[in-house]
Order: C-alpha cells, then structure tokens, then sequence
C-alpha cells in the first residue's frame, strides 16, 4: 500500500468498499431468505410444542390462542405416567423399548445389506445387471396397496404374524432407495482406488469392505437417519403385524390416549408426540455430524 | 373445518381482516398439496444432498478456485455435475414418489367427520391412487381396483424407463453404467 500515490490509494479504498458493501447486502439478503424458509419449516413445530403446553379449551379456541396462559406443563407427565385407564409409566417405556428394538433390529441389516447390493449394482461386471435393477426399482412402483395383502398372507402362512420376523426378513431383503443411493455413490467412486486395489491382489470382498464401505460414511449415516425415522415413526406395519403387549410407540399414540368415554385426549397426545419426535431428533443430528465428519478426498495426489 | 382457524389466515386477517383465503377449496388445493409435498420431501434431499456433497473432492474445488473460477462458477461446473448422480436418483424417486401421492390429498380434504378412506378430495386434487383405493375398499370392486393399480405400475415403469434414457445426457458416473439403460 505504501508504494500508491495518495489517489490510488483512495481507489483501491473505494473500490475495496463498494466490494465489502455488496458483499454485505448480498449476505444481508441470503440471510433474510434463509431465515424465511427456516421460519416455514419450524413453525409447526413451534406450534406443536405451544399445543402441547395447553389446556384443550385453549387448544380449541377461537379465535386461535398463540400462547397457553398458564404453561401445562403437567400434559407431558400425564402423557408418559397418569393416562386415565393405563398401566402408568413401565408401559410407556415399553412402548419406546419395542419401537427402538425393532429400528435396530430392521435398520442394521438393512443399511448393511443394501449397500452390498448397490455395491453390486454398480461395481460388478454382471451381463443382466440393468435388468435385476430394474426389477428391484419396480418394487418401489407397485404401489403398496396391491402388495400389502399377498404380504400380510405370506406371513401368515410362515407363521410370523404377531412375531418381530419379518422385520428383519424386511431388513435382510433391503430396501430399494437405499440400494439406489449407495449404487449412486458408488458409481461416482474414482475408479483410480478400485485399479490400484485389484492391482495389490485385492478381491471383491475386501475392496468392499476396505476400500469402498470406509468411504461410504455419509452414505450409511443417511440410511440410517431415514431407516431410523421410517422405521420409529411407522404405524402401519406394525399395527398390521402386531397387536396387544407387542404394540409400538406410534400404534400408541395412535388410539392409547383417550378418556374413559372414549374421547381423543388431544393436548396428551400432542405433549406425546413432542416427546415422539426426540429420538428422531437426536437420531438426525448423530447421523449429521457422522455426515459432516466424513468429508473425503479422493486419495488422488496429482 | 372453518377458514379461519389456521396460522396463516390468522396473519392475514391481522393484516387486512376479512380476506382469509379458503386454501383447502378446488381452487387452491392442488397448489396446498404441492407445498405440502414439498415441504415433506425437502429434508431428506437436503440430507441426501449433503451426504453427497462430502463425496465432492476438496482438491477439484481448490483447483478450480486456483485457476480463477468464481465460487458460484466452481459450484456449477464442478460440484454439481459430480452430483448428477444422486440428482438423478432424487429426480427418479421423487417422480416415482409423486405420482403415487396418496395421503396428502386425503388429509387436505375438508371434513367434518374426520378423514377416512372414502373421504373425496376435491376434483383437483383426486389423484390416480385415491381412485383405486376408493374403488377397492369404499366401493367393494377389488378386481378393478387391482387392474387399475397394476396399469398404473405400467406407467410409472414406462415414465421411469423414459428418465433413465435421458441419464447418458447429464449423469456422470465414474464407471461405465451401460449407456443408462436401466
């Protein structure tokens, strides 16, 4: 800087200002927007949790109440222990106990298996390959509808209704979208690493496991945060395949809160599900950190 | 269910009362269950996303910042089309995913009686899937309603068919995928 002249100096001041200014506004605007959009993802969550803290006059007012009065703090203790009717706190936690069993019980061989099978689909040199893809794709486009009652029978005929079996027989056949996600990434995987792996004599096996799966880190972090809500957040499946002491957390929340008359418990059930969606929450921002540690280089230097 | 009992009527009258707009009429439904969808679908692609933006190798987005690139241009000429792939997938689950758009609807659906499996959604917003299981369970005809599924996985396997023809245009793979045909 010393060696400007004086109104060079002010130039590049000048010019240095009106970059930092535009720099600024353009900031200003990114910033405006993303808290926009972030508003619009939080707000139903902010409201579910002010819900929660309710009373149910409040909750049915009109017009509506933003914020409860006195903070109802005690919904969430009945929501876990003094349900009217229910067996107090031990059967909540079983609840949460049977919905987390059955996540790892699905979820671990499912994130494994699948990327085994996409490993395949996208490494291996197999002459029908693009057809077995296809055929796997066309499970996620018959609609559920036609396959959920020949499912519900074979399992009947295996004797599994009402057991955990088919939970991981789901888990062991994988799950298409997880299978495409890791034949993606895969597929995008230098191919320079692979060469040099088969070059040291190193077989299929291992340069999946050793070389492929280390690198898969962010893949295997998002199957498991969606196989993870999937498989906590589903009612479905297990109101179709469990019943009485078997039942999960979201069968719960679906019918378990109602007064002796029969009546929805509607602020109970809302401090429910606040505490339903934690796990998801921690589950999510494990599998984020997992995501964001595992950034990777190629391992090429050039 | 009144107009007037939601979050975003309850800011519009604040600003300017009596224009509470009816979102779940035909007229603005469909664009309702787009938001909807929308907002259902964008956190597990922005979570896709991100894991695939870690597979992006520092070193091409340095290089390409070394030689002069402006960030947005490294991002277009760089990142993203080393995430054709997982744009892809996105793109084919996403149209997959939409066509058998069934659940929304029927909650979008004004009702005073609760939403059920007969609940009729308002013309714009009867898709193909409500249909068929309208047909099945409400009216009874299972086979119908079955044939009509089974045309319907006809056409998304066609659609999706269609999508993948297109991958050897834009998706970029490292290895060689057969000419995208699936």
């Amino acid at each position: 800087m010393s060696a400007l002249t004086g109104s060079e100096t002010l130039t590049v001041a000048r010019r240095e200002g009106n970059a930092g200014r535009r720099k600024r506004v353009g900031q200003i605007l990114l910033y405006t927007t993303l808290v926009v959009i972030a508003l619009l993802f939080i707000v139903p969550f902010i409201w579910l949790i002010l819900s929660s803290l309710k009373t149910e006059t409040e909750y049915n007012a009109y017009p509506i109440r933003i914020l409860p009065r006195v903070w109802q703090w005690k919904n969430y203790f009945e929501a876990v222990e003094q349900r009217r009717g229910m067996r107090g706190v031990h059967e909540y936690v079983g609840w949460a106990l049977r919905s987390l069993g059955l996540c790892a019980l699905n979820g671990i061989p499912d994130v494994l298996v699948s990327a085994m099978v996409g490993f395949g689909f996208a490494r291996q040199r197999v002459r029908v390959r693009n057809l077995f893809f296809t055929v796997m794709l066309s499970m996620v486009m018959v609609p559920g509808l036609v396959t959920t009652i020949p499912q519900f029978v074979l399992f009947t005929r295996f004797h599994l209704v009402g057991t955990y079996w088919p939970w991981l027989l789901w888990g062991l056949a994988s799950t298409p979208y997880y299978v495409f996600m890791f034949r993606q990434f895969f597929a995008s995987f230098p191919k320079e690493l692979e060469d040099a792996a088969e070059i040291d004599g190193c077989n299929r096996l291992r340069l999946f496991w050793q070389v492929m799966m280390p690198s898969a880190g962010p893949v295997i972090a998002t199957c498991a945060i969606f196989s993870f809500q999937g498989n906590w957040g589903d009612w479905f499946a297990s109101t179709l395949f469990l019943t009485g002491d078997k039942r999960t957390m979201a069968m719960a929340l679906a019918n378990a809160y109602r007064d002796p008359a029969g009546n929805p418990m509607v602020v109970q059930t809302m401090a429910a599900i606040v505490l339903f969606i934690i796990p998801t929450v921690i589950a999510y921002f494990l599998g984020e950190r997992r995501i964001r540690e595992s950034a990777i280089t190629s391992g090429l230097k050039g | 269910m009144s107009r007037n009992s939601g979050l975003v009527n309850a800011f519009i009258s604040l600003l300017s009362p009596g224009t509470a707009i009816n979102w779940l009429s035909s007229q603005y439904a469909t664009a309702v269950l787009i938001l909807l969808s929308i907002w259902m679908g964008i956190g597990g692609g922005v979570l896709i996303f991100l894991a695939a933006l870690q597979g992006v190798p520092k070193e091409l987005e340095e290089a390409a910042l070394i030689d002069g690139a402006t960030r947005f241009q490294m991002f277009l000429r760089v990142v993203v089309p080393l995430m054709t792939p997982i744009i892809f997938l996105r793109l084919v689950m996403g149209i997959i995913g939409a066509l058998q758009v069934f659940t929304a609807p029927l909650l979008l659906t004004p009702t005073n009686s609760g939403v059920s499996i007969g609940t009729m959604p308002p013309r714009a917003n009867y898709m193909f899937m409500i249909h068929a299981v309208q047909q099945t369970f409400a009216k009874g005809r299972y086979g119908y309603g079955a044939a009509l599924v089974w045309m319907f996985f006809v056409l998304i396997l066609v659609v999706t068919l269609i999508v993948f023809r297109t991958q050897r245009y834009w998706v970029f793979y490292e290895v060689e995928q057969e000419g995208g045909e699936a």
